[in-house]
């Protein structure tokens, strides 16, 4: 008997945790919900009197999909060229004793090291000289300066988890540097690269500040589309449009747990 | 078959001398095994020679053509590494292909030599036609991944072949094996092979000859049965097999070495401690009273402790403030007792400095 209650206890004790990582994680999230379908809510009402699909058909039909479509190009853009130089300089950084590496690594942090906001703010006066306010190639410029640092680490990370035999091998029997690298160092880092470019991909369709700063009125991704609505207190308006943020992101986070190893992570810092 | 000559070559890093001065010249077609402990430079050695180290100063020369500016991917050597470092994307046969589509070889013969290479190493009836072009290496034993490793170095017909520590991640068992199969193999090939091992035995039974490194220096080079029988020095005598190192001091006055609590003839133009080195199985055990006869060296000792180590029983003896190890095939129940060496057998090594 004695038994079974220690164990009854211990099933109550694991299903009222569970309630309550529930309740945290997804508390928040029905009062979105809850948001998206209020027609008429009145205080002090608990719930909405009026429940509908209103604001989603007003959404679905509104620019919400032009800035989702809007996002969704300047990620896979930000993605390309992020990549196409982070692998690059990743490989390097891995394998040869780059000069002053240590002062090429801090280049790449440096707009970290300092708030967002004034950068952002400078880097705004500054593509506007050059006539890219406003513009698609302003606002994925601006998200590079982010997506550089995360893509930049995981990159040399990657390569650096590649054994160095594997690539002497084939200098061994002949291959050239560069051959070597497009057929044993590329491959191997696939499923590296393919992690990287799913958190640059998600960075670019979240960020916000640069994007506002720089891009408005006229590059309006989904986080901005959001906080315009929110700003008009629609708030189903807005809470509609998180909803269909987190759906990207979560799918990619899913994939990114297949691929992201855990030794890239801890290399972090290492390098 | 080439011929590899080392002239004087040197490499440091920093501080550090991986090699010095190394000059070495190694047979047309022989498996030459450079042994030593870890850190003594063979493994520099070795990739001076692939062409993954550049030397501070000294030639290589391969067959009398000096490669000591040459590339790693001109100097047609083939190495089999520690860790295979086979490609895990790649499947077998693309894996041993690789080396062959590099030279442009046309690819029904590619198809040829790659089956001919992998049948060399006996994995045609292991994997399969089938296996060899589907299985990647990950999916492979460790013995099978050493020799898919072999058919890649052995498909491009190097000049030399190089083998990093092969056996060293094999389990017991499968290295006694692989081991006999790469002289084998190499017997077959007669591809001048060059072998790095800390493992004097792996060494001993598959080289034809056998370069003793230390410090960056080689200190020995000959035949197994030379480098085992006659040990040009303390240190080499100690690194192969079992033996015993006492300390002595040697007299030049009267021409002897005080050792273990006796006095030994011994021609000496050295003054000072010198090393005394006997093998644990060139020892016997005697009773403390035996009258020994014969040309041969008496200690009187104390049996400390007996093990059974499969081959024999290994007695711990204690003679003054120095322990030596005896083995005999029979387990001695004697506590003091006199340890009989013969004379030609204990080598007396001054120490240098």
């Amino acid at each position: 008997m004695k038994v079974n209650l220690g164990a009854m206890g211990r099933a109550t004790a694991k299903i009222a945790c569970l309630a309550l990582v529930l309740f945290i994680i997804f508390g928040p999230l029905s009062s979105l919900a809850i948001w998206s379908v209020a027609e008429k809510w009145y205080w002090p009402h608990a719930l909405p009197q009026q429940v509908g699909l209103f604001y989603w058909g007003r959404v679905l039909g509104s620019d919400l999909m032009r800035s989702l479509q809007l996002g969704f190009f300047i990620a896979t853009a930000v993605t390309t060229l992020t990549l196409l130089c982070t692998v690059p300089v990743g490989y390097a950084l891995a394998r040869f004793d780059v000069l002053f590496k240590s002062v090429i690594m801090m280049l790449f942090l440096l707009p970290q090291a300092f708030p967002q906001l004034p950068v952002f703010a400078n880097a705004a006066v500054l593509l506007y000289k050059f006539d890219l306010g406003a513009t698609i190639p302003g606002v994925v410029l601006i998200h590079m300066v982010g997506s550089l640092v995360y893509a930049v680490w995981i990159m040399t990370a990657v390569f650096k988890s590649i054994p160095v035999e594997m690539e002497e091998a084939a200098i061994n029997l002949g291959a050239s540097r560069i051959r070597t690298f497009l057929t044993i160092a590329l491959p191997l880092a696939v499923p590296g690269i393919v992690a990287s470019s799913l958190l640059v991909f998600l960075y670019s369709l979240d960020e916000f500040t640069g994007t506002l700063l720089i891009g408005a009125p006229f590059v309006v991704t989904l986080p901005v589309f959001m906080y315009n609505a929110s700003m008009g207190y629609e708030l189903q308006v807005a809470s509609i449009t998180a909803l269909l943020l987190m759906i990207p992101g979560m799918v990619l986070l899913v994939l990114l747990e297949r691929y992201l190893k855990a030794e890239y992570l801890s290399m972090f810092g290492r390098i | 078959m080439v011929k590899v000559a080392l002239d004087n070559v040197s490499k440091s890093y920093g501080k550090v001398r991986a090699l010095h001065e190394t000059t070495l010249e190694l047979e047309p077609g022989a498996l030459t095994a450079v042994l030593g402990p870890s850190g003594c430079g063979k493994t520099t050695l070795l990739r001076s020679i692939a062409g993954f180290i550049k030397v501070d100063s000294g030639r290589i020369c391969f067959d009398g053509r000096d490669v000591t500016a040459l590339p790693p991917q001109e100097r047609d050597t083939a190495m089999v590494f520690q860790n295979y470092a086979l490609w895990p994307h790649m499947t077998v046969y693309d894996n041993v292909a690789y080396g062959l589509k590099l030279k442009r070889v046309p690819a029904s013969e590619v198809r040829r030599r790659v089956m001919d290479a992998l049948e060399l190493v006996e994995m045609v009836d292991i994997l399969g036609v089938e296996g060899i072009g589907s299985r990647k290496p990950p999916e492979l034993s460790g013995g099978q991944q050493q020799r898919v490793a072999l058919a890649r170095a052995l498909v491009v017909q190097p000049k030399v072949l190089l083998l990093d520590e092969p056996l060293s991640n094999l389990d017991a068992k499968v290295r006694q094996r692989v081991r006999v199969e790469i002289r084998r193999l190499q017997k077959r090939v007669r591809i001048t092979t060059i072998h790095v091992t800390h493992d004097q035995e792996e060494a001993l039974s598959i080289a034809d000859s056998v370069v003793v490194m230390d410090k960056g220096k080689v200190i020995q080079v000959g035949s197994p049965q030379e480098i085992y029988r006659r040990p040009q020095s303390a240190f080499v005598a100690e690194f192969l097999g079992s033996s015993n190192v006492l300390t002595g001091q040697l007299c030049r006055a009267d021409q002897t070495i005080s050792v273990g609590g006796i006095k030994l003839s011994c021609a000496t133009a050295a003054e000072g401690k010198a090393t005394v080195v006997f093998r644990a199985d060139e020892a016997r055990l005697a009773e403390e009273e035996a009258q020994v006869e014969g040309n041969v060296v008496v200690f009187q000792g104390e049996v400390e402790e007996t093990l059974f180590v499969g081959s024999a029983f290994r007695h711990f003896v204690k003679i003054g403030t120095e322990l030596v190890m005896v083995d005999s095939p029979e387990s001695s129940p004697l506590r003091r007792v006199k340890v009989v060496v013969p004379r030609e057998k204990v080598q007396i090594y001054p120490l240098e400095g």
